[in-house]
Formats: structure tokens, sequence, C-alpha cells
């Protein structure tokens, strides 16, 4: 497969609108600031949560076209909006080649319950919020980004948990490879919601703290790319760990990306593990450390500082890598455990000096 | 075990398994004799309470027992649209003649499309949280509510490990999807074989929706007829088994057909409308992939959802590629209903088997075509046909289009050359 590049990035994050400040946080290793959760059916005025401050839909992107829409593609769209400068694609041949594929875990599970609620609590069982029913199906945030922008090129939407932003990442450098596109915007989105809130903390923990947002990348093929290459994707590897010997099926998705970039652990300047919660994240911090040496494993700001993050995570540990200084031609790998079994890893090569954004 | 290693020439896809659960039958042969037959499975639906809603008319698989059907998941602790994808995914690896320790010794991929995942999880989930507050929440709700938990409960049927697993969410197209990942794994090499289609499961949320919406037919699904009011919701499987022509040689698989190629685009215009001049250039984009003529296409198996729009849409979109002569131009919701993620999944199976039966489903229903989708329907009763290559159309909200290009494969063991 020839190798895709990522030209561009940006982000919406509880440290603000737009690249710059996830980037500068995430540099100086500064935790996301915690804060009340918004006001919604089934909310817990004590809970914490690291938000994205004051993000309203409608604020964020204006009135025209947003009405009801929900928190995920709300975010999404803000961060497609800054990652396309204001621009977007120039004529139809562009619009036509302009991809986007966005990896989620259940998409809105706050809007998906209250929209059942309105159903089982209304005089008849239809009385649901029309300007809702777009959101029903869960390729919203990333159809209605290529709505916004002319994004005319392949859409896709993949639900793959933890792994959500490594799969949305192999997805888009195949769709480059295959010829399917010549440009892709490629990331993960979450949104913090009251009832996702208490199905986290129900599995994982009631101390777990969740994190939200969204980070896209720009991926164009390595010969043909019009913007500034930031980082080379060399691998994506992910498979299924069986009955919980995630270790053993990470340390096989390690070895495979690797192999697959013709590297090895020895070269790695930086590995940024996805801080998955329990034993899943227990088992991946001991690859790491049985793998990679301290200082590979200490190069990076750790996603931790953004709570748990569920879908979002692999693309703000792309956006660490991204974000960190140092010479060009760095290997560097991000890792993915999702509890419920599967893991991954994606290797790059770093290509600028991290200071830029 | 060995790697899948890159193929250096792209490598022919061949689909040797079918899995199918609909509400015409479950399992292929169920499934051919309901197409041949033209069978409508609708009735009133009992997945959900549908008291005071307008319509409670659907499409709902029956006689799916998932204790018997599942060896590894227990049906208890998984939705019903992950039961279903991990049934229809074992029947389609038996019907392929393989089994597990063949999928295990290689690399493979796994994709299913959903439109909804588990939302009838949460509907119960949302009903358990009225009643009982946050107790409603416990430590497996997150698991079970997920929706990459579709793909991944096939994984953990078939007790997998090598194998890259998603769930495309790309609503009512998600089974072209799926099969385009699939399709594209194996021919680059990248996979040994694939399993790729779509499950939905009925549930409130999208009944609620549709039915607001006022896309919902008070009697049956009538595609591209001058009375059709819109579209029944259904639920159901498709479960692809693929692999690469040399490796179903090798083996003496029999070979329903060759996938040939898929296009998806976007029409980054309405959320809810399909847009004519995108969903042509996604045809457009299939045929070019497959290297099909659009005078070689025998068969389209239609999106045709019966819902007004859609089908004068649709059917303008491929007259605009055929021109004034397209080929026939199938909806086999009138049988199985909107089955949404599932729906592109069952209808590339149905394309499969026109293929190796030479029949042709027909759309039922019918009483008279509309004007306004000037087409062969088939009406009402299937016809024997040579079928050759078939085009299997998957729109969806959002614009999401994919459209998937099947075509007959010349193997000896094919039951066409017997």
């Amino acid at each position: 497969m020839s190798t895709a590049v990522i030209t561009d990035w940006s982000a919406v994050s509880p440290y603000g609108t737009g690249r710059g400040p996830l980037a500068a946080a995430l540099r100086a290793r500064t935790a996301a600031p915690e804060s009340a959760g918004p006001e919604e059916w089934t909310s817990d005025p004590a809970a914490t949560a690291r938000v994205v401050p004051g993000f309203e839909v409608r604020d964020a992107l204006g009135k025209a076209g947003t009405r009801g829409m929900d928190r995920i593609t709300g975010l999404t769209a803000v961060t497609v909006r800054e990652l396309l400068g204001g621009a977007g694609p120039v004529g139809e041949d562009d619009e036509l080649g302009t991809g986007l594929v966005l990896g989620v875990a259940s998409g809105s599970v706050q809007g998906f319950m209250e929209f059942t609620k309105a159903s089982l609590e209304g005089d008849s069982p239809i009385d649901v919020p029309p300007s809702k029913t777009p959101n029903m199906a869960m390729n919203r945030a990333a159809s209605a980004s290529a709505i916004r922008h002319r994004l005319k090129g392949p859409n896709s939407t993949v639900a793959a948990g933890r792994l959500a932003g490594l799969v949305a990442l192999d997805q888009a450098r195949r769709l480059l490879a295959d010829g399917r596109a010549e440009r892709v915007l490629a990331g993960s989105a979450e949104e913090y919601s009251a009832t996702r809130a208490h199905l986290t903390r129900a599995a994982h923990g009631a101390g777990t703290v969740l994190g939200e947002g969204c980070v896209m990348v720009l991926l164009e093929s390595a010969g043909t790319a019009t913007g500034t290459p930031l980082a080379e994707v060399l691998a994506v590897h992910h498979r299924v760990a069986p009955d919980g010997d995630f270790a053993g099926a990470l340390t096989a998705a390690v070895g495979a990306a690797l192999a697959e970039a013709g590297t090895g652990p020895a070269d790695v300047w930086a590995a940024v593990p996805s801080e998955a919660p329990g034993t899943a994240g227990d088992q991946e911090r001991r690859v790491h450390g049985e793998l990679f040496p301290a200082e590979a494993r200490g190069r990076a700001a750790s996603v931790a500082l953004l709570g748990e993050t569920a879908a979002a995570t692999g693309a703000y540990q792309l956006a660490a890598l991204l974000s960190e200084p140092g010479a060009p031609g760095r290997i560097a790998l991000v890792t993915a455990v999702d509890p419920d079994g599967p893991v991954g890893c994606a290797v790059l090569r770093l290509l600028t000096d991290g200071a830029a954004g | 075990m060995s790697a899948a290693r890159p193929a250096a020439q792209p490598r022919r896809v061949v689909l040797t398994g079918c899995g199918a659960l609909s509400s015409i039958g479950n399992g292929v042969e169920e499934f051919t004799e309901g197409l041949k037959a033209g069978r409508v499975g609708t009735g009133d639906i009992g997945v959900f309470d549908t008291t005071g809603f307008p319509s409670t008319r659907g499409h709902q698989v029956h006689g799916f027992d998932a204790a018997a059907r599942l060896h590894r998941i227990r049906p208890e602790d998984t939705g019903r649209a992950t039961q279903f994808a991990a049934a229809a995914a074992r029947m389609a690896l038996d019907d392929a003649g393989l089994d597990e320790e063949w999928l295990r010794a290689r690399r493979g991929t796994v994709v299913i499309g959903t439109t909804d995942g588990e939302v009838g999880e949460l509907d119960l989930l949302t009903e358990s949280a009225l009643s009982l507050g946050l107790a409603a929440f416990t430590g497996t709700s997150l698991s079970r509510t997920a929706t990459g938990g579709l793909a991944l409960g096939v994984v953990r049927e078939l007790a997998l490990s090598d194998v890259e697993s998603s769930t495309v969410a790309t609503a009512c197209a998600a089974g072209n999807y799926a099969i385009g990942a699939g399709f594209d794994a194996i021919r680059t090499g990248r996979s040994a074989w694939a399993l790729v289609g779509g499950a939905d499961a009925l549930n409130r949320k999208t009944f609620a929706g549709f039915a607001r919406l006022g896309l919902v037919a008070p009697d049956e699904c009538r595609p591209f007829d001058t009375g059709r009011l819109g579209l029944l919701t259904g639920e159901g499987a498709g479960l692809l088994l693929l692999e690469s022509e040399e490796s179903a040689l090798a083996r003496g698989a029999e070979i329903y057909a060759e996938v040939l190629g898929y296009g998806v685009n976007c029409d980054a215009s309405h959320p809810t409308a399909p847009e004519r001049d995108s969903v042509a250039r996604c045809i457009r984009l299939a045929l070019e992939n497959a290297s099909v003529k659009p005078e070689e296409v025998d068969l389209i198996s239609a999106h045709g959802t019966g819902t007004p729009t859609n089908d004068a849409t649709e059917i303008a979109a491929i007259r605009e590629v055929y021109g004034d002569r397209p080929p026939r131009t199938v909806g086999v919701k009138a049988m199985i209903g909107h089955t949404m993620g599932a729906a592109s999944a069952l209808g590339a199976i149905a394309s499969a088997l026109a293929i190796r039966h030479g029949f042709v489903p027909p759309t039922a229903n019918h009483r008279a075509t509309d004007p306004d989708c000037p087409v062969d329907v088939v009406p009402n009763a299937s016809v024997p046909a040579d079928v050759r290559i078939v085009q299997n159309n998957g729109l969806a909200f959002g614009g999401n289009n994919a459209v998937v290009l099947l075509g007959r494969h010349d193997s000896p063991r094919g039951e066409y050359a017997r």
C-alpha cells in the first residue's frame, strides 16, 4: 500500500476550539479542566467531567440547519470547519475527491434515549421531536459535515469503541490507496452526556471522569499531497483479544504493525497508549513496559489528561504525537485497547519538528 | 497462523457463503424460496409495544431460536441485532462449507453494517431508567449497547482473534459499505476471507421516527407503484462469506457470484432526501470500478423503499445512467421490508441468488407502475431469466450512497454449469 500522509489536523477539545489550544496543552501536559456536565435528563449535578467549555451547537455553527442537531454532530462539524479553514474543496473535482471517515462508539446515546423517552411519554408514541429525527441515523455527524462543506467523496461512519480513531485512520488510508478518494478527513468523536457517564461509570468505576471532543486529520497520498506532510502513516493493524488476553493480542498487533512499517521496537521514539480503563489498560501499560524503554513511553502527552474519551481517544493520541517537538523522521506509535476486546496499533513517521500549530 | 500477504496483482473476489434472516425466511434456502414465490412477510410487530402507533405493521423475523443458532455468545447477554449478525455469520460459514478452524488459520475481516446497532437495547434501558432511575445502568449496559458489538459478536461467536473487525454505521446503505470493505480487503490480499454484511433489529426509536416523518405505509410497501405510501420497517441480517477466486477454486467451493466492484459517494446535499445526479454518479463509480458497461447489466436490485421521493429519484438516477431502456429493476423491500443496515446486504444476497438460480425476484404488492418510475419492475411474480450481472443499490439518510456489482462466475462447480 502506498503510504498516506497527514498534512493538517484540527480539534475541538476541552482546551478550546482548534488545534492551537489542544497542541499547547498537550505539550505542557496540562490536564483538561474539570467542570459540571450539561443539565439534561438523568444528569447528576455532582458529577464532574472534562467537557468542551461552553459548547453549544447553535452558538458554534449558527442557526442555519442546526436545529435539534446533537452534540456529537456539532463537535464534529466544528472540527471539520476548523480543519478546512473555512475554505473547503474548490470546484467539483475537489468536492468529489474529498472523503470523510469518522470513528464513533455509539453516537449520541443521550439523543437516542431521549427520543425513545419522548415516544414513551408522549400523548402519542410518535410525539417525537421532528427537528431531532435526522439525528436518528448514526451517520449524521459525518454526513452533516459533508453537507456543510460539499464533501462528496466516500463518507463513512465506523463504530469501533475505543478503536474508532485507529479504524477510521485505516479506512481512510485504504480509500486513498484504492483510488476511491484524493484526500480524506479522518478522525473520531465523542460527546459527553449524562447517560454516557452512567453507562461508563457502571462499567468502569464510579470515579471515572469522562472527556469528550473531536480530532480530525487531513490524509493525502504521499505522492500527490498538496499540503506539507506532518506525518506519514506507515501501518495500522488491529485484531481482537480472546478471553481477556489483551497483552497477548496487543503484542501481536504491535509486532504486525511494526513489521508492516519495516521497523522495530528499538526504533520507536515515542509510544502512546490509549489508557483504557480496568484490566485492559493495565495490560496495555504492561505491554508498553515490556516493549519500549521509559524514555519512549514518556515522550508524548498521555491522553489520560483528557479523561475517558472513548471513541475520541485514538484521534487524541494522534494529536499528542503531532504536537510533540522533536527532529523530523521520528518513528512513533499509538496503541488502542477496548475493554470489549479489540486492540490495535498505528505506526507513524513524524516529518516536522512538531512546533507548528 | 499465516498472515495474508499483499497481492502483487489484485485478486478476484467471490461469494461462496450466504446467511440470511428475514421476514420471509431464515437461511438461504428459505430466503431463496421466498424470493421465488414472491412471498410477503408483513405482519404485526411484536418486538416492542406498538400500542398507539398509527400503523403497527412491519417485517419481523420469526422462528429465530437464538440459543439454538448460537454456540458461544449467550443470547441473554446480547442484543437482538448482535444475535442476528452472529447467527447469520454462522449460517454463511456453514453455507460456504467452511469451519471456524479454517477462519482461525488465516487473517480475516469482519465488517457489519447497521443503522441502529443496539438501539433496541437503549430503548429497554430508557424504559428501565424511567421506572428504576439510575439503577437501570448496570456494569454490562455499556457493552451491550455499543454499536461496535455487532461485529464483535460475530468475532466472539466464531472465537476469532487474528481478524480486523468494525461496524459500519452508514445507516441504510451500510450493508453495501461492508461488502465494499470486504471486497477491498480480499482484492488487495490484506485478508484471506471476509464475513461482511448487515444486521438490524426492529426497535421503537426508529419506528417512531419514520412514523413521525410520515414515511410508514399503512398496509404494504409498494415500490415504484402509483399508490405507494411509504416503507415498512423490517429487521434481519444478511452475511456474505467472501474469499479470493484462487481460494474458492482450490478448495472446490461452489461460487454464488463474483463481486465485481463497488462505488461509494455522498450527496452532501440534504439530510434525508436523495439527490438524483449524485446517485447516478455513484452508479457510474460502481460500474467503472467493476469494469462493467451499462448495457451488460441484466438486473438492478433497487433501494426501492416505497416512499414517493426515494423511488422517483432512484429511477431518475438509473435512467440518467442507463437511458430509456434500463434493465429490469426490482424492489425486494416489498417482500422483506426495509431492514435498514441489513437491507443492501440482503439485496446483495438476493442478487447473487438471482445469478445462481437464474430468476428475477419480483416487486411484490404491485398494482400500477408510477409513470414517474418507468421501469420493468417485474410485478408480483418472479420470472426465470439468464442473469449475468446485477447492480445492487443502497441509499441512506445523509446522502451516503453505495452500489455493488455482482457477476456470474464461470466456475465448473457452479450450479448453472451443471
